[in-house]
């Protein structure tokens, strides 16, 4: 789950500056802010306020600056203010010299998506919704009696109301009912991830209000010591909805925009890359929240860039246009809010540490030395349902540091072996055919091979 | 028919590229070596290319699938891949202590096969 | 919650660690704890099954694990304490370090002397930056060494590898004896990475296609790696157009550099030399912070392991006289700099009141050059030196006492012989 295009990257969760054009966007951001706080604190999901800088060089800029300033103030938006260059340098000292003001939004906040969709799902799981995973829809019928008949790779399910939330592919299902007024256009975005080691180099989210390059930490919560910095741009629109791939030109655009702004960075601190999607709909520039009028029961659940921020308040919006489409709510009264994630071993005082492994010694094993990520935490994800590398990594974030799985891979693929009881060959690193190795040596496969060739 | 070889010595850091002459096998001309030790290994080289095997050797003892082995003596390079091909049909018992003999005099070449590593491990 | 007080305390069981330790207890220390994150002691000489182990220090041709066997034994033998899976989580500058494994959970221990003995990591994909996509089969040289040699798996049919280091070009041969196809070696440099040794009995050996001045651009494939794409590079390493080559594979093995780990040695404050990553130390292999030594590939990657042996008895020696209390006071500190050609040189500093061996790695592949330390304090002739292979030269005590009074700095250059006829 959150695997496609949720997983590809850090999620800002805007303040929501109003754009033109997209009133839905602007309401959905604005409110779904004000609910992120509430939201992962039941959900146990790091989340913080890291507030962003919209910085500007030039005199001339400041002027978009005060324009953004003023439509922020006329749609409610909480603290926007303009920094000038000596708060600035305050604010962030190894700023380049070179930024004159910045417009600062407070309530932008940074989390995990992958982190939030695991706990959601969770969390459902909990309050009793049922997931059918690794099926593919095929088709969907609406016989007379307007109950859809959903068609997957893994059985039929039937339903009176669908929520087309499908996102990058969400074109693919309307067509199925005959929604066609509307394409998902991909959009890349490709980032950069710095080594914990430069922790300081950045305080908020930094960004550029004409390119909408940045820079940016990940985490800075009180207790934590350590925060990776991510930098990053967005693209034009691309063809193909399944190229995540980077490109050399695109690591040339992040790194001299980095550079630019914060002179003391350097490529040698580069641990990782990646790309990912972001989709918009070819019909309007807003997100597309709305019972179809066509096919009753329908309802397009579609959002687009800032979407994570705004799903807790389209989370609202949808519950009201079910009723409104005739699905009798009742409030559900065991209702669980509350999800608690895998314990972070790390960040656990010492006390608790020792407690922790005192109930489970599996705590004191770590296997990921970078992120010091212990067998213990392991074992909790494939317990809760990770399978692959892939899915461990994003559980526990074991691989993710600057060895990027050079040490712990082995040791987790045999964990991984271990836990679900199939032979080192079948673990793969996300499914499908992506096997991590091919063959065990010396066995008798290998053996034929070798006399055969 | 007159051919010519080049031979790159390993023995030491210098590296000589020995160029060696022949006509069929036999040898006609030595020249680029710096020191006698290098005349001798490109006589070798082109006779009969000598090599040490190294490679793993499965084992019956679930926590420690292989151990490492290596032929006791130089073994002609051209039956590497047959004396691995072989060895992947075999497998050994703890207990085994490094330089312990695993298979006597492999593919006739007069170099057995030892362990470079004990089984069990810690012993 | 208290702390278990140990005279010395190693981290790294590899050949630094070991050497490290035996050397301390032979010295007089008694209470010595040597841990290792690791399921086995030895580090990564355990995976290292082939040869060129022990030719100077054994004057022996030995594998890894033999070579790492020897020590193992005298450690027993000496009855020195270790742990095994145990993990350092955090260490200070008043050496309180604080480990974790199964068997006694979080542990804390306080040591009058440390010993880093780390080791390094291999350089990622990730941190060079190769575009492209992120399948399954790209794994660092190091890792699939690990899997191949001791767990027993292959990681693919069809293999490239870049980086013709010696990693790269042992595990080229090793795939290949294992049945799998090692359809290229691409090298950035016009030469290649490691010892001619290993390119004779690896590459040649073999008939692997070498591709000398290529990198590899893209990497292709959804799930799998399906292909990579290799282009020539100029000479400031920028891929030249047109000269993309696809390559069908399904596993990318990484050769690509290794990367001190001083993660740990940050935490106790030990400040560290920007260009080998690794600590600042003094002659004795003492770091920036008193009572703190560091010995190995945790202070500059080596080559020869028989050197890591050496550096790291040195270092056992000085944590010995450093807790036994016959520490001689320091009268000067000269900082040792690296000049013209040289990229680095480690001791970075030394006292100039005993005899002392430099280590350094020149920028550049040269013939018949002159090493000169200082300006006319010591020189030495080379007939071949390569970025790839350490030189290393003994200052003996006899010419540092031939320095002038006040001296702070010593530069080490790299230079044409002043007899030469070169153009």
């Amino acid at each position: 789950m959150g695997f496609g295009v949720t997983k590809s990257t850090h999620s800002f969760i805007h303040a929501g500056l109003p754009e033109p054009g997209a009133p839905l966007i602007n309401k959905l951001v604005l409110e779904g802010n004000a609910m992120f706080g509430q939201l992962t604190s039941e959900l146990d999901v790091p989340f913080t306020r890291i507030g962003k800088l919209f910085v500007v060089k030039k005199k001339n800029e400041v002027e978009i600056l005060k324009k953004k300033k003023e439509d922020a103030e006329a749609a409610g938006v909480p603290g926007v203010r303009i920094v000038n260059s000596k708060e600035l340098r305050a604010m962030e000292p190894n700023l380049t010299k070179e930024a004159v003001a910045a417009l600062f939004t407070p309530t932008t906040g940074l989390v995990s998506p992958w982190e939030l969709v695991i706990a959601l799902s969770e969390n459902a799981i909990e309050n009793k919704v049922e997931f059918m995973l690794n099926a593919k829809v095929t088709g969907i019928s609406v016989p007379r009696d307007h109950t859809f008949v959903i068609n997957t790779t893994r059985g039929s399910v039937t339903s009176k109301f669908l929520i087309n939330a499908a996102g990058l592919f969400a074109d693919d299902i309307a067509k199925m009912v005959g929604e066609d007024d509307f394409s998902m256009v991909p959009v890349k975005q490709e980032r950069s991830i710095l080594d914990e080691r430069v922790t300081d180099l950045v305080n908020h989210l930094v960004r550029s209000p004409i390119t909408g390059d940045f820079v940016s930490p990940t985490k800075k919560e009180l207790k934590a010591k350590k925060s990776n910095v991510i930098i990053g741009y967005t693209s034009e629109k691309i063809e193909d909805k399944n190229d995540v791939s980077t490109s050399r030109e695109g690591f040339q655009r992040v790194f001299n925009f980095a550079k630019r702004m914060f002179p003391a960075f350097s490529t040698k601190d580069v641990i990782t890359s990646f790309a990912g999607l972001v989709p918009l709909n070819t019909r309007t520039n807003d997100y597309i929240i709305e019972a179809s009028k066509k096919v009753p029961g329908f309802i397009n659940a579609i959002l687009g860039g800032s979407g994570v921020g705004a799903s807790p308040a389209m989370a609202k919006l949808i519950a009201e246009i079910l009723a409104d489409c005739g699905l009798k709510l009742v409030p559900k009264q065991d209702f669980n809010p509350y999800r608690k994630g895998i314990p972070d071993f790390r960040e656990l005082p010492d006390d608790q540490k020792e407690a922790l492994i005192t109930e489970n010694p599996q705590y004191a094993h770590v296997v990921c030395r970078c992120e010091t990520v212990t067998e213990g935490e392991i074992v909790e994800a494939i317990r809760r349902g990770a399978r692959t590398l892939d899915g461990i990594k994003f559980r526990t974030k074991a691989g993710m540091g600057r060895c990027q799985g050079g040490f712990c891979t082995p040791r987790v693929v045999q964990i991984l072996a271990r836990e679900l009881g199939v032979p080192v060959t079948k673990i793969t690193k996300r499914e499908d055919n992506s096997q991590l190795l091919l063959f065990k040596n010396k066995g008798g496969e290998r053996q034929n091979e070798i006399a055969r060739s | 028919m007159i051919q010519e070889h080049e031979v790159i010595c390993t023995i030491c850091p210098l590296a000589c590229r020995i160029k060696l002459t022949a006509e069929g096998e036999k040898i006609i001309n030595i020249t680029g070596h710096g020191c006698p030790r290098g005349e001798d290994y490109a006589i070798q080289e082109f006779k009969c290319p000598m090599r040490v095997l190294t490679t793993t050797i499965r084992t019956t003892d679930g926590n420690q699938p292989l151990i490492s082995v290596r032929s006791s003596k130089l073994i002609p390079k051209k039956l590497l891949r047959e004396c691995v091909s072989f060895l992947a049909g075999e497998k050994v018992n703890p207990p085994i202590k490094v330089n312990d003999v695993v298979i006597k005099n492999i593919l006739n070449t007069e170099a057995d096969i030892i362990a470079t590593q004990n089984l069990p491990y810690d012993q | 919650m208290k702390s278990q007080e140990v005279d010395l305390v190693v981290i790294g069981a590899g050949p630094a660690g070991l050497a490290a330790a035996i050397k301390a207890k032979e010295r007089g220390v008694e209470d010595i704890i040597v841990i290792e994150r690791a399921e086995q002691l030895g580090g990564l000489l355990h995976q290292c099954i082939h040869t060129g182990f022990g030719l100077q220090y054994y004057k022996e041709d030995l594998t890894g694990p033999e070579y790492g066997h020897r020590f193992i034994k005298k450690l027993k033998n000496l009855k020195i304490k270790y742990l095994l899976k145990t993990m350092v989580i955090d260490i200070s500058s008043d050496k309180k370090i604080i480990a974790i494994n199964p068997e006694e959970g979080l542990l804390r221990l306080h040591s009058k002397a440390l010993i880093l003995a780390m080791g390094c990591r291999e350089r990622s994909r990730g941190s060079i930056a190769i575009p492209g996509t992120r399948p399954a089969g790209i794994f660092t040289a190091g890792t699939a060494q690990r899997f191949i040699n001791v767990e027993g798996f292959i990681p693919g049919k069809e293999i490239v590898i870049l980086g013709s280091g010696d990693i790269g070009m042992i595990m080229a041969r090793r795939l290949t004896l294992e049945g799998a196809t090692v359809k290229a070696i691409v090298e950035i440099l016009p030469y290649v990475g490691g010892l001619i040794r290993n390119e004779v009995q690896c590459v040649h050996d073999f008939n692997i296609p070498l591709f000398l001045e290529h990198t590899v651009t893209e990497i292709h494939g959804l799930d799998r790696v399906e292909a990579v794409t290799i282009a020539k590079v100029d000479k400031d390493r920028n891929p030249t157009p047109k000269t993309e080559k696809k390559i069908k594979c399904d596993t990318l093995l990484l050769s690509v550099g290794l990367i001190p780990e001083n993660e740990l040695s940050l935490k106790a404050g030990v400040e560290l030399d920007s260009v080998t990553n690794g600590p600042i130390v003094h002659e004795t292999m003492e770091t920036s912070v008193p009572g703190i030594f560091a010995c190995g590939n945790v202070v500059q990657v080596h080559d020869l392991v028989d050197d890591v042996t050496i550096e790291g008895e040195l270092a056992g020696a000085s944590a010995a006289d450093y807790i036994l209390g016959k520490v001689t006071p320091l009268e000067k500190k000269i900082h040792i700099k690296a000049g013209e050609c040289i990229r680095y040189v480690v001791p970075q500093i030394i006292s100039a009141q005993r005899d002392v061996n430099l280590h350094m790695r020149v920028l550049n592949p040269d013939r018949n050059v002159t090493v000169r330390v200082g300006k006319d304090l010591l020189e030495r002739r080379f007939p071949i030196v390569k970025p790839s292979e350490m030189v290393k030269i003994t200052l003996p005590l006899a010419r540092l006492r031939m320095l002038k009074e006040g001296k702070k700095e010593l530069t080490v250059t790299c230079g044409g012989n002043e007899d030469d006829t070169r153009t």
